[in-house]
């Protein structure tokens, strides 16, 4: 589904992504880990399609098509959602307002007659009830105000409503109390098929033991220096990361 | 002898000094000497020159016309266009001015309307006008504008409206149209607007032209919000023409009154606003909405002072603008605290987008603040589309397009929201959505 192959990456000449490849098939999660500054979010964004970031070599092929060629409305249309680490607020937009123009845009690239009103809220409320939102945040501006964790929350039923075939979740986790984690990771898990995927990116551990995933993959100074299974990130919750970094400098010097 | 003083007198307007003489010898009495003072004191500030600091960014004086003629009667072929461009609304007051002239086809001056009273003023007996005038005229204005003494020198066209005491009037709609393609065109209209004591009214101006208009009007509209009254004043400008638009307008507001004010200037040539709010009495409330849309070669031009002369009056002003292809905008906004005036809430908003490298903004807040114990504030912003909430979007489908225009759908719908009088929602609501290219709805 998503093949990544020696990604390279820079903003303002100063490379962030050093090399990555990574293949992700239909089913699969993937858990991006990685010390602060390894480059994660930056991963994230250049797979959605952030303009600040300059691929300088690379490949990145999502269902047989060259992603790096679309614009970030293309790759949303084609299947795409990023969960924003930081969810940008936008006074004056409200949340169903935008949520029918997206999702009818995405309609419209896949040939399908936009939603009528009547489709349209009865899929809303299905959605809702999945990650658990109050109807109260449809008639309100987009995320304005609203507390981080109402933000995430925002995020996974957006990705609820638009059901992407690959979700990138960056750092969701972050900024959760427990008992939201565990509602945002159900929902989550919910929308799991044998026909999408989800990568997970993460500092730490504690999501993972909601979200059970395929593939554990540290990111260090932009590459990707330890794949595993999901007892690498145990690894990583006991231990930390210094003995990756031992390992990896060991390596490079 | 100092030179540099005489600079900005009538010398280089010869044939408006003559057309004023011509004109002069048809009135008589009241008129007479108010036109001959007015224009004595024009005379000696002349009109604004480059140098002008109030016109600084609007150069009114490169097109004031050469040879001003004062059109006697309007092009009649406008009128099955203009019908379109008129409000449905049959409980109202519906008057017509196309180049300062009544249009008695669509409009209805009878109205059944007790409570209120319609004088055209060259219907109006010397005596009557001499009393409209002697009862209310009040120039006293700290920013006083040449082009206020110009009107007052020609003084002719224009109409007198009185809302009685204790009184609701039906909505007020005065449409001010231009059919003239001369560009030697001028145009001086005058409006009172009476609020007596206790009443409301909700009064709409509405600028529009048809295309290939030239010319320059100069209008000046006088309210008077007695004590414990309500007015509403909407004021839309849409010209597609050349023409040059000056529009002064003076609100004088008197104990416990409310005043709401609406300036939405779509499109125009070059436009100018000058809106000065009186506060003159205690307990007065005022709230001044504007939004504009610069693009083309438009230059929109909005100047505005909220003058508070006395203790616990509140004011909030708030004015976005969007400016796009080689558009100019101006904004200026005066508060006065006097030193009576303690216990003053003012507060003033001025938030701009500029959609390309061609357009620009001039934005100025001047507080001048005479009294010690006020809350005052403002703020102004000028920026672009946020491309943090642009590439949000886009990463929930919404092409750019979309995307932008869904942003700045937001930026001005603050101030839309505010309007309410249903129709005239409507009516910006369509016509904004158009321009910004936005088709969705809520």
């Amino acid at each position: 589904m998503l093949k990544i192959k020696n990604l390279r990456a820079s903003i303002e000449d100063n490379e962030i992504l050093k090399g990555i490849t990574l293949e992700v098939n239909p089913g699969e999660v993937h858990a991006i880990m990685g010390p602060n500054g390894s480059g994660k979010s930056t991963f994230a964004s250049v797979l959605a399609g952030r303009e600040e970031f300059e691929v300088t070599q690379g490949e990145i092929w999502f269902d047989g098509k060259n992603l790096l060629e679309l614009d970030p409305e293309e790759r949303a249309r084609e299947g795409i959602f990023l969960a924003f680490q930081y969810p940008v607020e936008i006074p004056g937009v409200s949340t169903t307002n935008f949520l029918k123009t997206s999702l009818n845009q995405i309609r419209e690239y896949r040939g399908l007659a936009p939603l009528d009103a009547v489709s349209f809220i009865s899929h809303i409320k299905d959605r809702m009830k999945l990650v658990e939102i109050d109807q109260s945040l449809m008639s309100r501006a987009l995320n304005e105000g609203f507390s981080g964790g109402e933000k995430k929350r925002n995020e996974i039923f957006q990705m609820a409503v638009l059901e992407p075939r690959l979700a990138i979740l960056d750092e969701t986790d972050s900024g959760l109390d427990i008992d939201a984690l565990k509602i945002v990771a159900n929902g989550v898990n919910k929308l799991k098929t044998k026909d999408n995927a989800v990568i997970l990116v993460t500092h730490y551990q504690r999501l993972l033991n909601y979200i059970i995933p395929d593939h554990v993959h540290v990111l260090y100074q932009g590459k990707i220096v330890k794949s595993g299974s999901k007892d690498l990130a145990l690894d990583l919750e006991e231990k930390g990361y210094d003995w990756i970094k031992e390992e990896f400098n060991a390596t490079t010097v | 002898m100092n030179i540099a003083a005489k600079k900005s007198d009538l010398q280089n307007h010869e044939m408006l000094v003559k057309l004023f003489e011509n004109n002069i010898l048809n009135q008589k009495g009241f008129i007479r000497n108010f036109s001959e003072e007015s224009f004595d004191i024009l005379k000696k500030s002349g009109l604004p020159g480059r140098k002008d600091e109030e016109y600084k960014y609007f150069p009114a004086f490169r097109y004031f016309p050469e040879s001003p003629v004062i059109p006697e009667e309007y092009d009649k072929s406008v009128l099955p266009d203009i019908k379109s461009e008129l409000f449905k609304n049959p409980d109202a007051i519906h008057l017509v001015f196309i180049d300062g002239i009544l249009s008695k086809d669509y409009s209805n001056l009878n109205s059944r309307d007790d409570n209120l009273e319609i004088h055209l003023m060259d219907q109006l007996s010397e005596k009557e006008l001499e009393y409209f005038f002697s009862e209310h005229l009040n120039t006293q204005n700290i920013n006083h504008d040449p082009f206020i003494d110009l009107n007052s020198s020609f003084l002719k066209k224009g109409v007198v409206l009185k809302i009685k005491k204790k009184s609701n009037s039906l909505p007020i709609y005065c449409y001010h149209l231009t059919s003239s393609k001369d560009k030697e065109s001028l145009v001086n209209f005058r409006t009172i607007l009476i609020l007596e004591d206790d009443s409301k009214a909700s009064y709409n101006e509405l600028f529009f032209s048809m295309n290939n208009t030239a010319g320059f009007e100069n209008h000046f509209t006088e309210a008077y919000v007695g004590k414990g009254s309500k007015l509403d004043y909407y004021r839309i400008q849409n010209k597609k023409g050349d023409e040059i638009l000056l529009n002064n307008v003076n609100i004088h507001q008197y104990e416990n009154s409310l005043a709401n004010t609406y300036t939405f200037s779509l499109a125009g040539r070059m436009l100018r606003n000058n809106l000065n709010i009186i506060l003159e009495d205690e307990n007065c409330e005022s709230h001044l909405y504007g939004l504009y849309f610069v693009k083309g070669k438009d230059l929109i031009d909005n100047h505005t002072t909220v003058d508070h002369k006395k203790a616990n009056c509140f004011s909030n002003e708030n004015y976005k603008g969007i400016l796009d292809e080689n558009g100019k905008g101006v904004f200026n906004g005066k508060i006065y605290v006097r030193p009576n005036a303690q216990k003053t809430n003012a507060f003033q908003s001025n938030k701009n987008i500029v959609l390309t490298d061609t357009a620009n903004i001039n934005t100025k807040p001047q507080l001048e603040i005479w009294a010690d114990d006020v809350k005052c504030s403002h703020g102004a912003t000028t920026g672009q589309i946020d491309k943090e909430q642009l590439f949000y979007l886009r990463t929930r489908g919404l092409d750019e397009k979309t995307a932008k225009a869904l942003l700045l759908h937001a930026f001005a719908f603050e101030i839309i929201d505010k309007i309410e009088i249903a129709d005239i929602k409507d009516y910006l609501t369509k016509k904004i959505n158009k321009q910004l290219g936005y088709q969705f709805s809520d």
